[in-house]
């Protein structure tokens, strides 16, 4: 029904690396599949070694993917046509140091073929937007790490971009850049552009995104809007409300519950729904009084930390060749995701 | 080719406002007026002694920009990542390749111009005149420079700087003995070592390039000689300049 191609269209992309003095296979990016519609504000979201960043860099076609393909508006993505139409924000920016950021964003500007006059207005525009008109005349070398996420967002959007993709655009930011980061997405996607990008912060992602994406050690995991995948979970816990039981049986019903939301005799308490009925009935048996039940909407977070769990026990991308799992290679990623377990 | 320059701009831009150039050149401007004083110092022949060295000077700190810049322009952009934005500019790797180059080029010929301006002085001062045949010597150490560039950058494609480096001085080194490397050709009994100098004759005779001798010695050089030499430096330039982008384009940035 739409002519048009998708903005972005991931088919079958996988990414090997290899490491170490045993040429080591690292599997960061397996048969990832998945596209992004004009106008949609996407998440990306994983783990720390999830394999984010490997497929925004074949994305950019700054890799190239050991199996599979990556397309921008339906041309490859080395294709000059789809770069024009494209910002890019990579994970923990560096800028030419020696440049103010009034010559940076005049030298990638002048990349793009842009007249004097548009550019020096835009740049303008650009810098005041991200709040570094004071610093327009100082050398990188001397922005904070801020201050350098803050021109890097700049540089991305210098070719009043269709599609702006950033690798963790929030990292580095104070709550003000934050907000003004926020802020700059959704007047990105008031003007039908279409943003991609990989976070950590989950609140942001919930206030942004329309679709997410969820990948743990390098596979999609979870697919969809964000309505949809939390209203899958909705219905895993309950809040309850009671009063009238001793300290002690409170203790017991205390060790049922996930989280305590108010504590005392008049309590209220987090219970998974497998541990409900048992809950209930505990608290009615000890002459207790339920107050009030209710059933609690799943979180953004929920559902990141299920997907991680879910997939803990996975082998990770380091250790899927078990003849060679003695390596001493085989410490950060994987390890990290089972941190917050 | 506009974004070509556009890169080359800031690759100039970048060099002249590195300390270490200035160094560089600052010895560079030692060494010409240490030639001067050599020359007023030796008897008889001194206005040679000055222009002996002071092509020697020129064509050394020639070729230590040219690999400075060489092994360590590309290699910086790699490592501090500054690529990863610009390649996702709308250019393509072999324009970001050569916009490099020609911004190595012009970092060095602005070293060669004012240090060929000085040189010019010095000789006027003592001599009242200059010849034009130190300007073709110059034009020969030019296209050296140019060539010495292109190698490193070739290097500096797919390997660390320090090998970049080490590289591109052996090919200098080697380049510069050819003569030499032809008669031992001939002479050598040994097919290992036969072996490894024929490999070594299909480098850039460098030889070819280097007349500041002859120039001082008052030898005349053909127009002809001149016009082949360029023309067979050019030859390995881009051919360089090729496997540069190609080995660059590639290549994934990890
Ligand atoms: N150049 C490389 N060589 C070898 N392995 C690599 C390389 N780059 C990434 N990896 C591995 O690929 C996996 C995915 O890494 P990636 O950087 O894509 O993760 P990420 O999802 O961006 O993580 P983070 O949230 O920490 O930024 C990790 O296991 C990592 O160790
Ligand atoms: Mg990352």
């Amino acid at each position: 029904m739409n002519a048009q191609p998708p903005i972005i269209e991931l088919q079958h992309l996988s990414k090997e690396f290899r490491v170490g003095f045993f040429r080591k296979r690292v599997r960061a990016v397996r048969d990832l599949s998945l596209t992004v519609h004009q106008g949609e504000i996407f998440g990306f979201l994983g783990p720390n070694g999830a394999g984010k960043t490997t497929t925004i860099k074949m994305l950019m076609g700054l890799i190239y993917p050991s199996q599979g393909q990556a397309k921008l508006f339906g041309l490859p993505s080395d294709d000059l046509r789809a770069k024009a139409r494209l910002g890019f924000l990579p994970e923990h920016p560096y800028f030419y140091d020696y440049l103010t950021g009034l010559e940076f964003l005049n030298f990638y500007a002048r990349l793009f073929g842009l007249s004097s006059s548009i550019r020096s207005v835009r740049v303008e525009r650009l810098l005041e937007q991200v709040g570094l008109s004071h610093a327009r005349k100082l050398p990188l070398r001397k922005y904070s790490k801020g201050m350098i996420q803050r021109v890097g967002i700049a540089q991305a959007l210098i070719n009043d971009p269709d599609l702006v993709i950033l690798d963790e655009p929030m990292s580095g930011l104070d709550p003000i850049g934050r907000k003004d980061v926020r802020d700059i997405i959704f007047r990105l996607r008031d003007s039908g552009k279409t943003v991609f990008f990989s976070s950590h912060i989950l609140q942001d992602v919930e206030m942004l995104c329309d679709r997410v994406a969820i990948v743990t050690k390098g596979q999609l995991r979870k697919l969809g809007t964000l309505h949809d995948l939390l209203a899958e979970l909705s219905g895993l816990k309950t809040e309850i409300t009671f009063s009238g039981l001793s300290p002690l049986d409170l203790e017991q019903l205390q060790r049922l519950a996930e989280r305590i939301v108010v504590p005392g005799p008049r309590a209220t308490l987090v219970f998974p729904n497998e541990r409900l009925d048992e809950a209930v009935r505990l608290i009615l048996q000890k002459g207790g009084k339920l107050e009030s039940m209710i059933p609690l909407k799943g979180t953004l977070e929920d559902l990141f930390v299920q997907q991680v769990h879910a997939t803990q026990d996975e082998p990770s991308p380091l250790q899927d060749e078990p003849s060679a799992s003695t390596l001493p290679e085989n410490t950060q990623p994987s390890q990290e995701t089972t941190r917050d377990a | 080719m506009h974004k070509l320059l556009v890169i080359a701009q800031n690759t100039f831009r970048e060099a002249i406002r590195d300390k270490i150039l200035y160094s560089i050149f600052f010895f560079a401007f030692l060494l010409l007026l240490a030639s001067l004083a050599l020359g007023e110092l030796s008897l008889g022949h001194h206005i040679k002694v000055t222009k002996d060295l002071g092509l020697s000077a020129i064509s050394f700190f020639g070729i230590l920009i040219a690999i400075f810049t060489g092994v360590s322009l590309v290699h910086k952009e790699i490592d501090k990542r500054t690529l990863y934005t610009l390649l996702s500019k709308p250019i393509y790797r072999s324009q970001f390749v050569l916009g490099k180059y020609f911004g190595m080029l012009l970092t060095a010929l602005t070293q060669l111009a004012l240090l060929t301006a000085l040189f010019s002085l010095l000789v006027l001062y003592q001599q009242k005149y200059i010849e034009s045949a130190l300007f073709q010597a110059i034009l020969l150490y030019w296209m050296e420079i140019m060539l010495i560039t292109s190698i490193a950058l070739f290097f500096s494609s797919f390997t660390t700087p320090f090998f970049s480096g080490v590289f591109t001085f052996s090919i200098f080194v080697i380049g510069r003995l050819m003569p030499e490397i032809e008669i031992l050709l001939k002479r050598t009994t040994n097919p290992l070592i036969w072996f490894l100098l024929k490999i070594s004759t299909f480098l850039p005779n460098l030889d070819y390039l280097n007349i500041g001798q002859r120039v001082v010695h008052q030898e005349s050089i053909p127009f002809d000689y001149i016009l082949s030499s360029v023309t067979y430096t050019t030859l390995y330039i881009v051919l360089f300049l090729f496997f540069a982008s190609l080995l660059f384009s590639r290549r994934d940035f990890i």
